[in-house]
This record gives C-alpha cells, structure tokens and sequence, in this order.
C-alpha cells in the first residue's frame, strides 16, 4: 500500500515544479531564458497553432494532389464558417469562467433553423425578416441557459445539458421531424450561396467580421475586460464593481445568439431546414476552443487563438477526406490532437498554478 | 548548543532558473529547540524550510537527521523520517472527518482492508488530549472547523506521524490574538517533548514568546543568528533598515519616517514622512471636528452583527478592531453593499445611502480593499496593468470603448505615485512580490476617486520594509481627505495608524476611544468581552 503512495502521491507533483514555477516568478520578463527560447514560445498555444497548420497543410499537399486546389481551399473554409462562428460563442461562455461551458449550442442552432424555415417558408415571411426574428429567437434561448445558471446558481454544464435535449425537443416537435424544403432561391442565395471575388459570403461577410469585431470586442472594450476579470476571479471582480451576473448572462446570450447565425448560414446555403441540423456541433465548438488555448477554468484565452484552431481541425479533415481516410479515423486523430496539445499546455501554464 | 544537533544543513545551494534562492546556506536545530527563521520577503526562509521538508532538492550541500544523512526526495520521504510541515494556509481534506484526517495515508486496517475505526477512534481520541486539543472534534468535518481549529489538527497529525522536526511556515498570520496563544501553548508542549521547532514569521510581537533562538537570513544567505530577540539587532541583520528605532508602543518606525516621538504617541501619526506637519493639535483638531464622511446608525444584519453605530471622518485613519468571527469584515461588506442590511441607516456624504452591491458603493465613492489578496482581490491570469484598471476602466473609456492611451497613463501614474515594482504594466500580476501585488489592489481603488476607503488587513502577510511603506502610503492617502476605515488583526498596525478605534466582539461594537485613550490593553479587553 505504501510504495504506491510514495510513487504517485508525491513524485508528481511537489519535486519536478520548481524550477518552472519559480522561474518566471523571480526573473519577470525574462522567464524564458532558463527553459529556452523554444519552450517559451510553445508556451503561446497560437504558436504551437501557426506551426502544426503549416505542418499539416504540407503533409497534405504531399497526401493529395488535390489538397491545394484554390476550389478546395474555399470549400474548406465554407464548411468551417458555421462551427467557427459556434466556436466563437463557446470560446466566450468557457472565457466567462464559473464553469462556463455551453452544450446546448448545437441544439440551439437546430432550433433556429426550424424557427427560420417555419417563419420563412411557412410564414412567407422576407429573409431578412425572418433572419432577424431567428436571431431573436436565438438570444432568448441563451437567456434562458444565463438565467437558470446565474439567478438559480445551477451549474452550467447540467443546466445546458438540460436544454440540449429540450431544445433538440423543441426542434423536433415544432418541424414533425421532417426537413423544411421549398426555401425561395432568390431571396436566400444572397445569404448562403453568392461568393465575392471567389470567396463565400459566409466566410467574407460572416466568420471574419464576427472574429474581428469579437476580438477587437474582447480587448478594447469594459466589457471584454470585464470577461476576462470574471473569468479570472469572480469574486474579486464582484468588488472591483463587476456585475458578475450579468457579463455571464450576456456570454451565454452572444452565444446562442451566434448559434442562429450559424442556422440562418447554413440554412440558406443548402435550402433547406434540417430539425437535427446543429446536432453534434456543440462538441466540436468546445473542442476547437479549447484547442485553441482557452483555458476550460475561464479567464486564459484568445479568439485569434480559437480561429488557428478552426483552420487546423478544417485542413485536417478536409486532408484526410481527400486521402480517402474515413471518417471514423478523423475523429480519433482529433481527440489525439486535443490531448497532445493538452500536454503542451500542462508543461507550461497549469504548472504555475499548481501549489 | 552544547549537544549534537537533531538535524543540520550544511552548503544548502538552490537555483531557480536563472536566480540564486539560496546559497551555501548552514543551519542546525537541535532536539527541543524552538527557531526562528528570519529575513525580509525572498530572502530564502521558504525555500530553505522546503529544502527541509523535500518539497526541492538542495542543487549543492546536504542534510543530516538524528546524525544520520537525510536526503529527502519527496515531501513523504521527509514526513517518514520525522520532519512535518504545516503550511500557512491549513491544508487538509477539508471534506473529511478529523478523524480520516488524523489517519489519512497510515489508516489502521483489519482483514480484507476494512478500516479499523474504533482502534484509530481510541488512538486519535488519546492524541487530541495528550496535546490538550478537544476530542469532540474527531467526528467533525475538517472544513466545518475555524483556520486555528484545522491548523492544529495538522500538528496534531505531525505529531501522530512522530515528527522530530516541525516546521511551522507562518502559522499566525491567520489567527487572531487569542488563538495564536493556543498555538504557541501547543508549541512549548511540543518542544517540551523533544520536537524541534523551526517557525517562520514576519511579526515581531512573537518572536520572544515562539522562539529560543533567531536565524536570519538574507539575499539567500546566512546573515546571522542570536539568542537576543532585540528588534533594532534582527531588523538590522535582516538589512530592512540601516538604523532604527522603536516606538513607545512597541511598534518599529524607521529612522527615516520617523515622527516625532510625542506626536507618535499622542496622535497615532496622521501625518506621513516629514510632510504635511501642519501642528499636530490644529490638522487633527479640524479633522475631528469635521463632517463625518460615513454614519453608521444602529446598523444589524441577522446573526451576524447588531446595532452598530460609529462614524468615519475625512482625513482621518477610524480602526476597527475584533477578533476572528466578530464581524469586522462582514460590517465592511455591508457597507459596500456585499451582504445584506436588515436594520439600521447609513449616510454617506450627508446623505442616506443604501449600497446595492461593490459597483454602487464604488459609483458612490465607497472602496474596498478585501481580507483576502488571493481570493477576492487579484485576476491571477491578468496582468499588473489590467489588474491595476479594472475598477476604473469606465473613466478612461467612451460609450464603452476603452482608450488605450487614457489606460496607460492611469496605470502609468498610480504604479509611479505607490512606486510599485514591476517590469512592464505588461508583466503577469504573480510575478509580483505579495507586498507588490498588494499596492497593486491598493492603485486599484485609488483610481476611482474614493471618499471612503476601507482597508482589511491591508498588510496581512506581506514583508516588514512593504508593510512599513504601505503603513506610510495609508497616512498620506488620510492626510489627503480622503476617509480611511482600516480593519486589522495586528496590534501594532492598529496603534500605529489609528485616530479613532472601534472594537467589535460578537457582532457587537464593545468600545470605540480616540487618540491617547486608545492602549492595548483596553482594546483586548473590549475584544474578548471584558470590558462593560
């Protein structure tokens, strides 16, 4: 019984942090002397990031011939337009801290689609119209999520787990279960399907203006500050006049409210309102933004970081799709790449809070 | 000492990284002895005492126990061969039993691993009384019990686990007077038994009463040792000070902000170092006589405190005194709008004022610096600048855009005006010395133009040179108008900066005085409950 305690009880954790723990705590500035410059830099995730990016986008010109073809590029990104823009959303909820996580996001967007195909085709409503009140729809659903977390103090992993199936429920009911076809060619191509000088609207018009307002968003502005802080420590932003609960509220609103974005996108670009239509994609969010160097205890992160990670996991099953490796393979290789580069972030900045 | 030692380091060598901890460092300790282990913050004191307890492998030199090499891998590899440590912050299995918590790694078991719980019942039950602790403790959660109650569990279990060697890193700075005596009383036991003593503290007010003897350390090095608990001997080994002299009231005052001595006494020192000596009589009269800032009125909030009325005036320093559980930082909370009012009025400012939460009483010009840096101060993964801004980001902001240019300069001139010691505003907060992260929080508030600022245990834990320049900052923060309610647990500081003390004993106020009537005696007494 003792000889197992000893091992793993004490060899982990107290011996081996010294040096990393102390070091950047005494030489401020200068921390990534002692380790290396290299170790230094593999401490920002959005290196490590740039560089397996280029990796894999090389490995994957050699794989496939087809790989660097400018079609295949845009398609690509076209696929990754919606879950980026998810994400985003969850990249902010999971910032917010608290336990801050959003599984209902999927659901919510399959929601929304439903919305806006019943309002739409149903309703006969104008696109734009009915994009709007989708939104709409969309936000409340968030305040929902914010309001049982904040006000009833449920822990937000329960409480977005509940509304996952209610709001696939939700989705269910309200289509019968069936597609929404018939969507007006016309007015919906504008949103979905028309491209500028080759690149898609969704990509042009909706995933880069949402990452660089949300970044600009995060930096320069109280609220974003006011994010990060409640990330960092509630209670101490509290006292510094941070109204706590509602920052939180706000994050899971954006969220959800992003996630209609996502419907109406994808819901004009193939003409059609699927009542399962985000299902899964709550997962994937929460993986690319983790991946992407936000920390799941909240207050550690960036957007450019979250948008690095969305390019890589886009190369890598794109890649591999194109080298004929299925499915089943791609999503192991990227529960594989999420936990690698876990790793890397234990040797670095989990240490520092170890004691 | 005559005897051999229990234990003995000889050319302790650690380096972190680029920077030298500690350096050809020697230290003995002998069976029974009680040490204290000095120096200013970063001076080597913990790193040496983790070296001890194997927490770090020494780089260069070695360590004998009992006359035998002693070269601890792991924190267990100590533990079994006699040498403990109980940590600042009490840290045991908060949602265990005492008992569990007693037995935790060395559980008492019978066949197939069931748990013999009557024997280690019988076994804990002779401990606790043995070290004159209450046995109806065993069955209690750990996490339900006070700090002072879980920190001498812990030397409780460090005695089960047969320690020769204690190591007692700052025991005090969590408890209240009182309970640092039950401490110390368990201490003398302890060592009374045979058990070395090795206890790292930064106040002075203990030093004769814990220890026999005082290792000093300093810039990673042996400074020297004595047997003479002399504050002026140790501050100036320690290289805090290069002369100093000691207050009426016990309280250091270094030579260079030192007032004069009359002034010391009778005021508590409103004014700072060689400024504002407008006349002591006159500056402090018109503070007195002036409009008071904030009036508490038969304040109470349900079972915690109960009509409680006192008033803080502009430029003045108002203590408030209690010991743990008697409602200091509750009040404080209250008034910033952090817990619930049930009776009672405040104004503010002459007019009534009911705080909703910290950002209203911020609004308002109510700031509050918490008890607690780590837990309800610092955002640990920001930086100094943005830990510096956060509360007054809304100043240097239009329609919620913050201007980048209106941010540095604030940052740049509270971190100049409090002279706080950072690479870059860019730097990481926790890199900062806790003293530094301290005057941090501090900038924080000022930044928003306080009238009121609340200050609980403004230097809890921090170095002696920060505390006394901190002490320094809060006199001219008061000189300036603005109102200062400090909340503290240490005598000194209380004597020290005070105009008018409050002392509170179990949610009551028990007794308030004002310049020469303020002595500590009359403060304890009204703390524990003596006075009428």
């Amino acid at each position: 019984m003792s000889d197992v305690q000893t091992g793993a009880g004490a060899a982990s954790a107290p011996t081996r942090p010294d040096t990393r723990r102390r070091a950047p705590e005494r030489t401020p500035g200068s921390g990534l002397k002692p380790t290396g410059g290299l170790a230094g830099l593999a401490k920002d995730r959005r290196v490590v990031l740039l560089a397996l990016i280029v990796v894999a986008f090389i490995a994957m010109s050699l794989i496939s011939p087809y790989f660097l073809n400018t079609a295949n590029l845009l398609t690509l990104l076209q696929y990754s337009a919606v879950i980026g823009v998810l994400a985003l959303g969850q990249t902010l909820v999971i910032l917010g801290g608290g336990g801050g996580i959003d599984l209902s996001i999927g659901s919510t967007l399959s929601l929304c689609s439903v919305t806006f195909g019943l309002l739409s085709v149903g309703g006969g409503m104008s696109p734009w119209l009915a994009a709007l009140l989708t939104l709409a729809v969309g936000a409340v659903l968030g305040l929902i999520n914010g309001l049982f977390i904040t006000l009833l103090r449920l822990p937000p992993l329960i409480v977005t787990l509940g509304t996952l199936y209610l709001y696939a429920s939700a989705a269910m009911v309200l289509s019968n279960g069936v597609d929404i076809n018939g969507f007006d060619r016309d007015g919906f191509s504008t949103i979905g399907q028309t491209s500028v000088a080759g690149i898609p609207f969704q990509v042009l018009l909706v995933l880069l203006p949402l990452f660089i307002v949300g970044a600009f968003v995060m930096h320069r502005t109280v609220f974003g500050r006011q994010v990060y802080a409640t990330g960092s420590n509630a209670d101490a932003a509290a006292l510094a006049g941070v109204n706590v609960r509602r920052v939180r509220i706000s994050l899971y609103m954006i969220a959800s409210t992003l996630a209609a974005v996502g419907a109406i996108v994808t819901a004009s670009w193939l003409l059609n309102a699927r009542p399962a239509a985000g299902s899964g994609f709550e997962l994937q969010a929460i993986t690319i933004a983790v991946l992407g160097g936000t920390a799941i205890t909240g207050g550690v992160g960036k957007l450019s970081g979250t948008f690095l990670a969305l390019i890589l996991v886009a190369i890598l099953n794109s890649g591999m799709q194109l080298a004929g490796i299925g499915s089943t393979y791609q999503i192991g290789l990227l529960g594989l790449v999420l936990i690698v580069s876990m790793l890397v972030r234990s040797r670095g900045a989990v240490r520092e809070t170890a004691l | 000492m005559q005897s051999t030692p229990l234990l003995t380091a000889r050319g302790l060598t650690k380096r972190f990284g680029a920077t030298k901890a500690l350096t050809d460092v020697d230290f003995d300790i002998h069976a029974g002895e009680r040490v204290a282990i000095m120096g200013e913050n970063g001076a080597g004191k913990s790193t040496l005492m983790k070296l001890i307890a194997g927490v770090y492998t020494p780089d260069a030199g070695s360590l004998t126990l009992g006359g035998d090499a002693y070269a601890p891998a792991t924190p267990t590899d100590a533990i079994r061969a006699g040498v403990s440590t109980v940590y600042q912050e009490p840290s045991g299995f908060s949602h265990l039993t005492v008992l569990e918590n007693l037995f935790m790694g060395r559980q008492t078991t019978r066949a197939l691993g069931w748990l013999d719980k009557k024997s280690m019942g019988r076994e804990a039950g002779e401990l606790l009384a043995r070290l004159q602790l209450p046995t109806r403790l065993l069955k209690r959660r750990m996490g339900d019990l006070s700090l002072a109650d879980q920190q001498q569990v812990l030397i409780a279990r460090a005695v089960a686990n047969e320690a020769r060697v204690l190591i007692l890193d700052e025991p005090t700075s969590i408890l209240t007077d009182t309970e640092s005596e039950r401490l110390f009383q368990l201490v003398d036991q302890l060592s009374a038994a045979g058990t070395a003593v090795c206890y790292i503290t930064h106040r002075f007010d203990e030093l004769e009463r814990v220890a026999d003897r005082f290792v000093v350390l300093r810039d990673g090095q042996n400074s020297g040792e004595t047997d003479d608990p002399d504050r002026e001997g140790l501050l100036r080994m320690m290289g805090s000070v290069s002369s100093v002299t000691v207050g009426a009231d016990g309280g250091l005052v270094a030579a260079e902000d030192a007032v004069p001595s009359a002034i010391a006494e009778g005021e508590g020192g409103t004014e700072g170092e060689g400024g504002v000596l407008t006349g002591s009589g006159v500056a402090d009269a018109a503070a007195a006589t002036s409009a008071p800032v904030l009036v508490v009125d038969a304040l109470s909030s349900e079972g915690i405190f109960r009509d409680i009325s006192f008033a803080v005036r502009p430029g003045q320093i108002t203590g408030l005194y209690g010991l743990v559980g008697a409602g200091r930082s509750e009040l404080a909370l209250a008034i910033c709008g952090e817990l619930p009012i049930d009776a009672g009025t405040i104004a503010f400012q002459g007019k009534p004022y009911r705080p909703h939460s910290s950002r209203t009483a911020l609004e308002q010009g109510i700031a509050y610096l918490p008890e607690d840096r780590k837990t309800q101060g610092i955002f640990p993964h920001l930086s100094v600048g943005d830990n510096l801004s956060a509360a007054a980001l809304r100043g240097v902001s239009r329609a919620g855009f913050v201007s980048t240019a209106g941010e540095r300069d604030l940052v740049a001139t509270w971190m100049d005006r409090l002279s706080i010691k950072a690479e870059t505003p860019a730097s990481p907060i926790t890199s900062l010395s806790g003293g530094n992260q301290q005057k941090v929080l501090l900038a924080r508030l000022m930044a928003t133009n306080p009238q009121l600022l609340i200050l609980d245990e403004p230097t809890r834990g921090i170095d002696v040179g920060t505390k006394r320049e901190i002490h320094r900052r809060i006199r001219e923060l008061a000189a300036t108008g603005i109102a200062v309610l400090l909340i503290s647990s240490e005598m000194a500081e209380l004597l020290e900066l005070s105009d008018t003390v409050h002392v509170l004993h179990e949610g009551r106020l028990t007794w308030s005085a004002v310049g020469s009537e303020i002595t500590e005696t009359a403060i304890l007494r009204a703390a524990t409950g003596a006075a009428a």
